[in-house]
């Protein structure tokens, strides 16, 4: 099934983050993956080896597989054959953001965020 | 199940983004599959650190 092909007159990209990619062309398999560990502390004090990604459960819980071949007859007509952008303007893309202009086959995107909070004042009564 | 897709012309003159966030796509082209995966743990609300902005009075004077 040929896919349709994708024409950009001008991109314009600020700022992107580390692990970002700005992809021109066909792809087969797109797969943006993150774990992050966010700490905020009210004494900035900040040790060498500390908070491993072992320690948390959220890295390691098992994704529900999604099924991705339902049995599904598309039949796509393309009365035209451009999928035409004049302009894209992308202010920011964060940690392994993707700009893709091209088809691709799968986009199997997957984020997961611990977020961390160390107060000095003891621990508020338990809800 | 039979599913019939006729893509008539497609032409966007500007698309803006201000700001793609993590392990997210912008994709101008097609594709067949595409599945998401999230998962986030955060503090009880307040134990979150940060600022709120107070709220702005109404603009709209209410008519006495």
């Amino acid at each position: 099934m040929t896919n349709r092909v994708s024409s950009v007159g001008h991109i314009q990209v600020t700022d992107s983050g580390s692990t970002t990619t700005l992809e021109i062309g066909d792809s087969e398999y797109i797969t943006p993956l993150n774990h992050i560990i966010a700490v905020q502390r009210e004494k900035a004090v900040f040790f060498q080896n500390e908070f491993n990604f072992r320690d948390y459960a959220i890295f390691f819980r098992p994704i529900s597989q999604t099924v991705l071949n339902e049995d599904i007859r598309m039949t796509t007509t393309n009365k035209c054959s451009v999928i035409s952008v004049l302009k894209i303007d992308i202010f920011a893309i964060s940690v392994s953001g993707v700009v893709h202009i091209g088809s691709s086959e799968t986009l199997r995107a997957e984020s997961r965020i611990k977020n961390i909070r160390h107060l000095l004042r003891e621990r508020p009564p338990m809800l | 199940m039979e599913y019939n897709v006729i893509n008539g012309e497609l032409e966007v003159t500007l698309l803006k983004v201000t700001y793609v966030s993590t392990s997210s796509t912008v994709m101008v082209g097609e594709i067949k599959a595409i599945s998401l995966f999230s998962a986030f743990e955060g503090p009880p609300e307040e134990l979150i650190v940060g600022v709120t902005i107070p709220t702005l009075p109404s603009v709209i004077p209410a008519d006495e």
